[in-house]
């Protein structure tokens, strides 16, 4: 029941109606709860700066969320996100230090992130092999490429590339615009276009939307590119801000807190359903987690045990929620 | 920026920088050079007689870290100079991988094994397997009940320059007041000692600094996310120490991005392990401002020398490879430790 | 006396109003085969999945091995011997045989499964089902048969009394079928009481001791030995008034639920076109009119009509051809030409595995045909894709509407639109008050009820579900020139039947739609088709229509078609000699 409920809020835009919204995603309550805990507790939670640098922070996980929650939707998912943040990172680093101008530098960027997803949404789709094993070795074949081409530390991008992670625009850091684009394109392509239906309807039944006449093949596969896109703009986001990138552990680990945000925001791995604003919802609830622990000084392991824990208790919530609604 | 915000992060992300420090234990006195007093003289006089060595095998188990292909570069040329080849594995940060990958060499017969157990305990049998059948054990990164020989560095000692430093230099800048932030490392042996020797030095030396945070963070994102965590609290934070360079760097960003200026006279960040980035900063003036570093010549020349020596029947062939705080002022040794990298 | 082993009293069962069963008795004696027949959703299955636990009852009492209960879990079902054989078996391929045998029962020997144990016994129950396979082999690597007869054995390693075998040859080959009967025969002598659920007569001749007809959810002819007659047995399923063994009360199959259905639809099952046309809408009455003077209601005639009709040529008075199929082939299946008219309604006739849903996916492209062609009007279209096919105007309703047809969790309007979402987009944006346009007046052409666009498919109805998956090729942005339906109705309730019938039927007569579909079920065909291909063996082995198109000629024609179990009819359909139903030869144009 849970699965039908929450394909009840597929379609709606970010801005809907406040009871039935709050039904559908109970983690808005849940984010909230922690916001006002850790603001109690710490006094400092809410101050802006602070806000700043969960946003920046979430900023590049939400980059990836979107498409990645889009594939999953439709039934894949893609697991070799971390290993393509740091080709992404290293190339468009690599170019600016060449003293290539800030452009060139993504787009090469995005262009090694486009080849990566290319390679795996051909082999997903097109050849029909499992998406958890195809990207599973392209993370670690991405990460090997990675670092048999930079094998050293890249620094010292030059300002033009620093614009990208540290500019400000109308207040907000650039990071966090390029999110917010990219989360408001996620939920009008779902909301809006005809492949946004057709993502959802391969996901709950492939063979049925082949019968259909859908091309179950094309939409997945240009997503798998997206995704491949936005995990390289994602790490040449990440380099920018540092002004540096390792190829061994720039993103790593990436991939998990990606799909943790995606299911946490109520996507379901099994396909066919799940919400632009639940992404949104996941992508935040990890991004005030981790910083909310750090200010109340919580020691390491204290920390793991408490972020385990409130995962399982944010994924729980969000789904028995709905049941209790009824 | 930063993603890395749960439990659900492998602890090998964690031990590598760890490792990273670990492996970093060269030396870079003041007089910063490529040959540094042990190394050099227990290696050198083995040189002729070493020659029969015609095999080493180098076990380093963390492959992500840039230092890895900066040692199997060194250490390659090295042993070409003297007639060997040098065979990698490739552990990937996992224990059992590398235990398994060293059961091979010894099953093979690779004469010398240079190894850097991730798990000390967990290494000692199969040492004295390889002792058993004739071959050259030499440890890394600590020393092994079983073994020919071994190249140690002393992780506290770089904590303890750093955190020297530091408490020397917010007695002069700050009047001995203050807010300190450490990014430190519980999670293996080497990161424990290097954090204890930090704080040790500095809480010791700087007694009227306050202590505002001290959390775990070895890599350039978490130390960037938690850096700015603590600046919500502490806005006017002066200092930070990181267990790592990569940490210590990311706290660097942050504070930069909270509208610190890049040579801002009262603050300072510090590191360990002497990674490219960190030298860069220091080099160019920035509150970056030291570095405990070791330099990969000196370890390379260690991981031929040393079971060279063996090979030879030297008396004490072991190594300890010294580490020294870079600064501000150590433009010649920064070049070279860049070069060195490069 | 023989010990009774199974006896029902009264059992009834309603679902959301709908009645699936209604007071029936069933007894089945120790040593005894007793046949169920009846149509597809009269009731059979309801009554064994009460046997299994898998239903309560509303009402009545199920008594096995002299224990008498009200309602049974499955546990206790199986634990009081009822062991039921379903058409979609529940071996588990990946498992051997023995281990298939021995789930959820298997032997330990200090805690661990004792293999060799397992083993033995397994043999010797292969050996009593008279089994090939070796207990080793892996369940997924055997025929069909073979898989069938592991599960039988799991069933009497259970001590099972009561067998049930749910059309248990409809997935086999004819040696294996034959096979098969034998066990059967074996078991009886080994005094199980097996409930042996059909449609095929020659079955209940050979193997029946006692046969029951279910319709309706009633009883509708009940009797012991082999006096029936093949025409009894098929007026009881059909429900004819001629004669109504022991129950008289025989309606006509369409419970009065649907508007303007009432005059033509209780008459009997033959609510055929003319009726359900009329019924339709005012607009369809004229054009299906038409096709219905071509036929009279197929009231049933002393014996099996003589009459059949010309190959390739569609007792039709449209006469255009709409779809042109010629000589198409591929694995399994073919050569096979046909053509359905402007407006025609075509029915495949055959059993499960004949070869009809390859036929129409074929023709879907969803199956790669090796050879022939496929026209819609005068353009060759021959589709290898399915999108390809729509494209050219064919559109296909899946019979499996689970796998290939619905999105369950997807809305309503979802299903029915998916496909035309894209249609109606402008410049790439979906027009969204379109799209609620297009499925009102879909939801409301088709009766769906209720028709809540957002409402996940899986909360409907089975007919609401169909009518869904219809409903995405017959609405006004999305109008096909040639509909094949494969078992339009399967898992559909009465009164929803009646309303797709009524869909289909309109859609052929006002837009001229061609519509070929297959069924295993003649009351169906009769409902439905203006002319019936009766397929065997992946062809087209004879023809029926206009009023020689009836339940009794479609079940004469696939005894005959069909290469019974029994060997002295064991020719296969290219030579169908005595078949009333012959005229067209398969392949054939």
């Amino acid at each position: 029941m849970t699965a039908a409920d929450s394909v009840l809020t597929r379609p709606r835009l970010v801005a809907s109606g406040g009871l039935t919204t709050l039904r559908r995603q109970p983690l808005i309550v849940v984010l909230g709860v922690m916001v006002a805990a850790f603001q109690l507790s710490t006094g400092s939670f809410l101050d802006p700066a602070n806000l700043r640098g969960i946003a920046t922070d979430a900023a590049t996980l939400a980059i990836v969320a979107v498409p990645s929650a889009l594939l999953v939707i439709s039934g894949y998912l893609d697991l070799s996100v971390g290993s393509t943040l740091a080709l992404g990172g290293l190339v468009g680093g690599w170019l600016a230090g060449q003293g290539q101008s800030p452009v060139v530098a993504v787009l090469g960027a995005l262009a090694a992130g486009a080849a990566v997803g290319a390679v795996n949404g051909v082999l997903c789709c097109y050849f029909g092999l499992s998406a958890f094993i195809v990207t599973l070795g392209m993370l670690t074949a991405v990460r090997g490429l990675a670092q048999q081409l930079f094998p050293l530390p890249l620094s010292g991008f030059g300002t033009g590339f620093a614009w990208l992670g540290g500019a400000r625009i109308a207040g907000l850091a650039a990071p966090v615009v390029v999110a917010a684009l990219v989360l408001a394109a996620g939920a009008l392509f779902l909301a809006l276009t005809p492949a946004g239906r057709h993502v959802f309807a391969i996901g709950v039944n492939r063979e049925a939307a082949h019968l259909s006449g859908i091309d179950v093949r094309r939409t997945p596969f240009a997503l798998f590119v997206i995704t491949g896109v936005a995990a390289a703009l994602a790490g040449a986001i990440k380099a920018s801000v540092l002004d540096s990138v390792v190829a061994g552990t720039s993103g790593s680990g990436f991939e998990l807190a990606v799909l943790t945000a995606v299911l946490v925001g109520g996507v379901a791995l099994t396909g066919g359903s799940g919400s632009i604003l639940g992404v949104l919802l996941g992508v935040l609830f990890l991004g005030c987690l981790q910083n909310g622990l750090t200010l109340l000084d919580v020691p390491t392991f204290w920390q793991q045990m408490a972020q385990g824990s409130a995962l399982v208790a944010g994924a729980a919530l969000a789904y028995f929620a709905p049941r209790a609604a009824r | 920026m930063t993603t890395r915000r749960f439990a659900t992060v492998p602890s090998a992300t964690r031990r590598q920088f760890l490792a990273y420090s670990g492996a970093v234990a060269a030396a870079l006195t003041a007089a910063g050079c490529s040959a540094p007093p042990g190394a050099a003289t227990a290696t050198r006089p083995s040189a002729s007689s070493g020659a029969r060595l015609t095999k080493i095998g180098l076990d380093y188990p963390f492959t992500q870290l840039p230092l890895y292909s900066t040692l199997v570069k060194l250490s390659t040329a090295g042993a070409k100079k003297h007639g060997a080849s040098l065979l990698t594995t490739n552990d990937g940060a996992n224990a059992d991988t590398q235990a398994s990958n060293l059961t091979t060499w010894v099953a093979r017969k690779v004469p010398a094994i240079v190894s850097f157990p991730m798990v000390f305990e967990a290494t000692e049998a199969i040492a004295k397997a390889a002792l058993d059948a004739g071959l050259i054990w030499v440890t890394y990164g600590g020393s092994l009940e079983h073994q020919s020989a071994d190249i140690q560095f002393s992780f506290r000692k770089g904590g303890t320059l750093l955190g020297t430093a530091a408490a020397k230099w917010a007695a002069e800048q700050l009047g001995g007041k203050g807010k300190i932030a450490f990014l430190t490392d519980s999670t293996i042996e080497l990161g424990r000692e290097r954090t204890k020797g930090m704080i040790d030095a500095f809480t010791e030396l700087a007694p009227g600094v306050d202590v505002v945070a001290q959390e775990q963070a070895i890599d350039p994102d978490t130390g960037l996310a938690k850096t700015q965590a603590i600046l919500a609290k502490h806005p006017d934070l002066n200092l930070v120490l990181g267990v790592t360079d990569a940490a210590a760097y990311g706290g660097f960003k942050a504070l930069q991005q909270a509208g610190r200026k890049k040579d801002d006279a009262r603050t300072f960040v510090g590191g360990q392990d002497g990674s490219a980035p960190s030298l860069v900063a220091i080099k160019q003036g920035t509150f970056y401002r030291a570095s405990a570093a070791l330099a990969p010549d000196d370890i390379a020349h260690a991981i031929v020398e040393v079971p060279r020596a063996v090979a030879a029947g030297k008396a004490d062939p072991g190594v300890e490879v010294p580490i020294a705080l870079v600064g501000p002022g150590d433009t010649a040794a920064i070049d070279d430790l860049l070069a060195q990298n490069g | 006396m023989t010990p009774v082993n199974l006896r029902v009293r009264g059992l009834s069962k309603s679902f959301g109003g709908v009645r699936a069963l209604d007071g029936v008795d069933l007894t089945v004696p120790m040593g005894q085969v007793h046949a169920l027949l009846g149509h597809n959703g009269a009731g059979k299955s309801t009554l064994i999945k009460c046997l299994g636990g898998a239903f309560p009852p509303d009402a009545g009492t199920i008594e096995v091995g002299g224990t008498s209960y009200t309602r049974l879990s499955p546990r206790e079902s199986i634990d009081a011997g009822v062991a039921i054989i379903f058409q979609t078996l529940s071996v588990v391929d990946a498992l051997s045989v023995t281990e298939n045998i021995f789930l959820g029962q298997e032997w330990t020997r200090y805690g661990r499964i004792d293999r060799r144990a397992q083993e033995e016994v397994a043999a010797g129950l292969l050996e009593r089902v008279a089994a090939s396979c070796s207990p080793r082999d892996r369940v997924g690597e055997l025929p069909m048969g073979q898989r069938q007869l592991v599960e039988i054995a799991k069933a009497l390693s259970r001590s099972a009394a009561v067998l049930v075998l749910d059309e248990p040859t409809a997935a086999l080959s004819t040696a294996e079928s034959a096979a098969l009967a034998e066990r059967v025969e074996d078991l009886r002598t080994q005094g199980l009481a097996i409930v042996y659920v059909t449609h095929l007569l020659s079955e209940v001749e050979r193997l029946a001791d006692a046969v029951t007809v279910l319709r309706d959810g009633r009883v509708t002819h009940r009797s012991v030995g082999a006096g029936q007659t093949r025409r009894e047995l098929v007026e009881a399923i059909a429900g004819r008034p001629t004669r109504a063994p022991q129950v008289t009360q025989v309606t006509g199959g369409v419970p009065a639920q649907v508007p303007g259905s009432g005059g033509g639809a209780d008459e009997s099952a033959a609510c055929e076109g003319g009726a359900g046309g009329s019924a339709a809408s005012g607009g369809g009455a004229g054009g299906s009119a038409a096709s219905g003077g071509g036929r009279v209601s197929g009231r049933t005639t002393a014996e099996p009509p003589a009459s059949t009709a010309a190959s390739g040529a569609p007792a039709h008075p449209s006469g255009r051809p709409r779809l042109t199929v010629d000589g198409l082939h591929g694995p399994g299946f073919g050569p096979v030409s046909l053509t359905v008219a402007e407006g025609e309604r075509v029915g495949l006739f055959g059993l499960i595995g004949s070869g009809r849903t390859r036929i129409l996916e074929s023709l879907y492209g969803a199956r790669r045909a090796v050879g022939g062609t496929v026209s819609v009007g005068d353009r060759t279209v021959t589709p290898a894709r399915p999108a390809e096919a729509l494209a050219a105007g064919i559109a296909l309703v899946p019979a499996d509407r689970r796998r290939q047809g619905l999105f369950p969790l997807l809305g309503a309007q979802d299903n029915a639109l998916l496909p035309s979402v894209r249609h109606l987009a402008r410049a790439g944006i979906r027009a969204r008050g379109a799209e609620h346009r297009v499925f009102g007046a879909l939801a409301e052409a088709v009766g769906l009820r209720p028709a809540r666009p957002r409402l996940p498919a899986a909360a409907f109805s089975g007919g609401n579900q169909q009518k869904l998956v219809l409903g995405r090729w017959i609405h006004e942005a999305r109008s096909v020139d040639v509909l094949l339906l494969d078992e339009p109705t399967q898992g559909v309730d009465v009164g929803a039947r009646q309303e797709i019938y009524e869909v289909v039927t309109a859609l052929a007569a006002d837009r001229g739609t061609a519509v070929l579909f297959a069924s295993s079920d003649p009351e169906e065909v009769v409902a439905l088709a203006d002319r019936c291909l009766i397929v065997a063996e992946g062809r087209i082995a004879g023809e029926l229509s206009g009023p020689g198109l009836t339940e009794e000629a479609l079940l004469s024609a696939i005894h005959d078609a069909e290469p019974a179990p029994d060997p002295g009819t064991q020719h296969t359909a290219s030579a169908p000699a005595p078949s009333p139903a012959s005229a067209s030869a398969e392949g054939a144009a």
